[in-house]
């Protein structure tokens, strides 16, 4: 037990680490891209200690929700990166599938009430689009990784992360692809990249995130900024550990230092893809979003019925 | 006999010509009081194992109403009495309006019907108590009806859903019962023996669709979300808690006792409304905006979702898999009791609401989490048991049928194609109905009781007294205890029901299903929370002490406006979204009316009204046809009864002919 939550936390303080780099690496690689000279990659990080240090102004109504629900969102991250395996299988509790998602809900909600505590426009606006698009990636979150529990009779993400690595077969499998593809949208409408939600804008009609953090500032901000950035980390490593089931060690050992190299290049070769497609990507118009995510629904269902065909 | 002593009593207050006040407090503590004897029978009825029968002979061998508490009805007659314990004391607290005198007789009735339905042990009794339970909920209904004119459109529709029910329901009876009769003092399991399976799969499916109406599933839940608002707050928490259960009671009795195999014609059936009435419903919560209304679309969803699991138990047997069938019933009855528990303190928050600032409008509300701290916490707190967070009852239950549904195509390769294609289904449905749930919770929440408010209504909005709080919190206890001690009460269920679970090594905190090699722990999610939450704040303490948070005098709101309240997202407008997505399943219909100037049409005058309406789907394209193609043939029926003696004349005299030539044959 005691094994369980060192190491547990091992992998939360490295994916807290990485979080704000990778998002300055995602930053970095778009700005080369488009021609500009951009940040550098520790920026993030600087960010984040210096909204830490600066004055943190609440308006007074709904000032104590704004505090508690930015440290909600904050554990909600944590808890996460606690739980999903991306850097051992141990873990404090069993990294269920549906407990994940419902820690995701956890921090998707109090972001929505740090939305609407101060009662402006643009915060509740943010608010209901955000939860709107929880709602309906629910569903393809769920589905895909059915389908992967379907052949590993579990839905502990940690087993069927082993299972994929014993038997490499299964991540070419074209359930093994089709479950790819429809994690991905569901992952980047989680986590509001392009092109759901674009992380980079401040145009108040069509943000989503940035909306909803408007009236946050100094350690408020810190807090959910950090989450959200976790968040990605997190979603990022588990599909990169879906994709390339190795080298994920069960506990403490010495073998955790390649596991952690290993992690900090499987992120980063997702942040690189991502970054380059989010700059050849526009955003998409919010009414058209349901119809991208009822498209990763229905390539997830696909894999659920291929997968219940071929296994026996 | 206790029981029925102490309802007798509360019958007796209830007809006295004693005034308001009294009379009131009077009705309201016996039924406590009677309640909290059913508590202690049920209690009394899991532990004891040797069961007692009672056989009420009216004449006739096949005329007799038996009553004995079966294990499954024992723990049902806990549900029942804890609600109606909770309620009483809420409704010892409320002030007494005319409409709560009046129907004393009502409540108390209503109370004690549930309880026969749930130790019903033969067809006639059970039938008696449900009808006695229909009738007095239909006075409850009515009894508010000078304040609410609507609430006489939904004791119509209440009643002639009710009308349907019970015809199904002793049609369903007669037709699986070997003896043709519902009043033989046999015991449910007479009627497993019958043979006949067409037509006692028929009647197990009328006896579905008879419970389904109560519980209000597609397409027969209209009456639901129209009749549970319409009374007053602890009677709708009586209703949505303790009375659609006895539907759900019901469906289990039919499925496991006289179900058996003949029941596996109507898995797919109920998984398939179970989904589409969980997301119909959840949908139309959504965009509701009448905070009762709400709720009871709210009630339609959840059971919709323990449809799902009772289909999946069908189904489970019929793969042979009593594992996976025995957990769907565990979850049912998780479920059950869960959304029982969080239910009522929904609706009895929204009665304080409703008290203090006199709308039930989610639009008019906002700001109340500074002026009713109180109710705000309980209401959030039934609001995390509605959305099934960890680590609340719901919570575990939603977790132990998704279990069920993602293991049992797993697990069987004998299963056929429809399961492996509906449990998916059922599971993306599940995931759906959760999401659009948290919007709606959030909705309540976030405008109903953050921001600022919108109305006067809610600015001078007081606390409402604190003994009106007791029952809320007591009940919210319930809906996170049975969760943490998840093991213990799981074990304790799989005794008593016998559902050979395996469950009897594991901790008293942790559900593990060892088949599935799943366990979850909800006192450990708590707990990683708390603790993050502890470590996060205490940083914060630790590091800010010098820097307070600043007040600031207005929010920034991109430019630093003067605040004004209808700046914010209203209620209507943060579900916007789901309105828009699933606009075919609303139907919206909407208005907006523009006031012009006198000068110029082209100028609009300062107010512009717009409203939306919705209707219900089912309502429009399926019930009203219905009803007035009934009313068609009722009129032509009607024809024949013109009122002329002659043609009576020519009845009887055809009817003779007819006599006689079918005697002669």
């Amino acid at each position: 037990m005691t094994l369980k939550i060192i190491s547990s936390i091992l992998q939360c303080v490295v994916v807290v680490a990485l979080s704000p780099l990778q998002i300055g690496l995602i930053r970095a690689t778009k700005a080369r891209l488009e021609g500009r000279s951009g940040g550098r990659l520790l920026r993030p990080w600087r960010e984040i200690s210096k909204l830490m240090r600066k004055e943190t102004i609440r308006y007074g109504v709904g000032s104590s929700i704004m505090a508690a629900a930015s440290i909600v969102t904050l554990s909600s991250s944590l808890a996460l990166a606690l739980t999903v395996p991306s850097l051992l299988q141990n873990s404090i509790i069993r990294p269920d599938l549906f407990v994940i998602v419902s820690i995701l809900t956890i921090g998707a909600i109090s972001q929505g009430m740090v939305g609407l505590a101060s009662g402006t426009s643009f915060g509740g606006m943010g608010s209901s689009r955000h939860l709107t698009l929880l709602a309906l990636t629910e569903p393809t979150l769920l589905i895909s990784i059915y389908a992967l529990s379907i052949a590993s009779h579990t839905t502990d993400l940690a087993k069927i992360i082993q299972l994929r690595a014993l038997h490499p077969i299964e991540v070419v499998s074209p359930v093994g692809i089709l479950v790819v593809a429809s994690l991905v949208i569901a992952v980047l409408s989680e986590t509001g990249r392009l092109p759901i939600d674009n992380p980079a804008t401040h145009l108040e009609l069509t943000m989503i995130h940035e909306a909803m953090t408007l009236e946050s500032s100094g350690r408020d901000l810190a807090f959910q900024e950090l989450a959200s950035s976790i968040k990605l980390t997190v979603l990022t490593s588990l599909l990169a550990n879906l994709l390339v089931p190795w080298p994920i060690e069960p506990s403490i050992s010495l073998g955790i230092a390649p596991a952690i190299f290993a992690l900090c290049l499987k992120i980063a070769v997702l942040s690189i893809a991502l970054s380059v497609g989010e700059t050849f990507l526009a955003k998409v118009r919010l009414f058209r979003v349901p119809e991208l995510l009822a498209g990763s629904l229905a390539i997830a269902f696909i894999a659920v019925i291929v997968s219940g065909v071929t296994t026996i | 006999m206790l029981l029925l002593a102490i309802f007798l009593a509360a019958l007796v207050v209830g007809v006295l010509p004693i005034s308001g006040k009294l009379k009131v407090t009077a009705t309201s503590s016996l039924n406590l009081l009677f309640s909290a004897t059913g508590v202690a029978v049920a209690l009394v009825g899991l532990v004891d194992t040797k069961q007692t029968h009672f056989v009420l002979r009216l004449g006739y061998q096949w005329l007799s109403l038996g009553i004995s508490l079966t294990k499954l009805g024992a723990l049902f007659l806990l549900l029942v009495s804890f609600v109606a314990a909770t309620t009483s004391i809420y409704s010892i607290s409320l002030p007494p309006t005319p409409a709560v005198t009046s129907s004393s007789l009502a409540r108390s009735t209503f109370i004690f019907s549930m309880m026969g339905v749930v130790s019903a042990s033969n067809a006639l009794s059970f039938t008696f108590a449900w009808e006695l339970m229909t009738i007095s909920s239909a006075v409850l209904v009515a009894s508010d009806v000078k304040k609410y004119p609507s609430s006489r459109s939904a004791l119509l529709w209440y009643l002639t859903m009710s009308q349907m029910s019970a015809i199904s329901l002793i049609l369903g009876f007669s037709s699986i019962s070997s003896t043709r009769s519902l009043g033989s003092s046999s015991l449910w399991t007479s009627f497993a023996l019958s043979s006949n399976a067409p037509k006692s799969a028929l009647g197990v499916g009328l006896l579905l669709f008879a419970f389904g109406i109560k519980v209000g599933l597609i397409p027969v839940h209209v009456w639901l979300p129209k009749a549970h608002p319409a009374a007053p707050a602890e009677i709708s928490a009586l209703m949505s808690g303790s009375m659609v259960a006895m539907g759900v009671y019901g469906m289990i009795i039919t499925v496991t006792n006289f179900g058996g195999d003949r029941s596996i014609y109507w898995g797919e059936a109920l998984i398939i409304v179970g989904a589409m009435t969980a997301i119909y419903s959840i949908i139309k919560a959504a965009i509701e905006d009448d905070l009762k209304v709400l709720l009871a679309q709210s009630t339609s969803e959840n059971m919709g979702l323990i449809a799902v699991g009772v289909g999946t138990y069908i189904c489970d047997i019929r793969l042979q898999d009593s594992f996976a069938a025995n957990c769907a019933l565990l979850a049912v009855i998780l479920l059950t009791f869960a959304h029982a528990f969080f239910k009522q303190i929904l609706f009895m928050a929204a009665g304080s609401i409703y008290s203090a600032t006199k709308t039930k409008r989610i639009n008019e509300l906002g700001g109340l989490g500074s002026r009713m701290k109180f109710s705000t916490s309980t209401f959030s707190l039934g609001a995390i048991g509605a959305v099934g967070l960890p680590p609340s009852l719901t919570f575990v239950a939603e977790w132990l049928l998704l279990q069920t549904l993602s293991h049992s195509t797993a697990f069987n390769s004998k299963s056929s194609v429809a399961p492996k294609i509906l449990f998916p289904l059922a599971i993306a449905a599940i995931a759906l109905t959760t999401g659009i749930a948290v919007v709606t919770f959030t909705k309540i929440v976030g405008v109903g009781f953050l921001g600022l408010p919108r109305t006067s209504k809610a600015k001078s909005a007081v606390e409402v007294s604190r003994s009106t709080l007791i029952a809320p919190l007591v009940a919210a206890t319930f809906i996170f205890a049975p969760a943490i001690a998840i093991g213990y009460v799981a074990r304790e269920i799989d005794s008593v029901l016998h559902l050979n679970l395996s469950l009897s090594s594991q901790g008293n905190f942790t559900l593990s299903l060892p088949l599935f090699h799943a366990s979850i722990t909800p006192l450990a999610i708590a707990a990683i929370f708390i603790c993050i939450g502890v470590v996060v704040g205490g940083i914060t303490k630790a590091t800010g002490r010098s820097k307070q948070a600043l007040p600031a005098q207005y929010p920034w709101g991109c430019g630093q406006i003067a605040i004004d309240s209808t700046f914010q997202t209203s209620g209507s407008g943060f579900t916007e979204p789901i309105l828009r997505i699933f606009d075919d399943v609303i139907n919206p219909g909407r208005d907006v009316q523009v006031s012009h100037e006198s000068e110029s049409f082209y100028f609009a005058q300062r107010h512009l009204n717009v409203g939306s309406a919705s209707t219900d789907l089912f309502e429009i394209r399926l019930l009203r046809p219905t009803i007035s193609a009934i009313e068609k043939v009722a009129n032509r029926a009607r024809r024949i009864q013109g009122g002329s003696i002659h043609l009576y004349l020519i009845y009887a005299f055809i009817g003779l002919i007819v006599v006689i030539s079918i005697a002669s044959l």
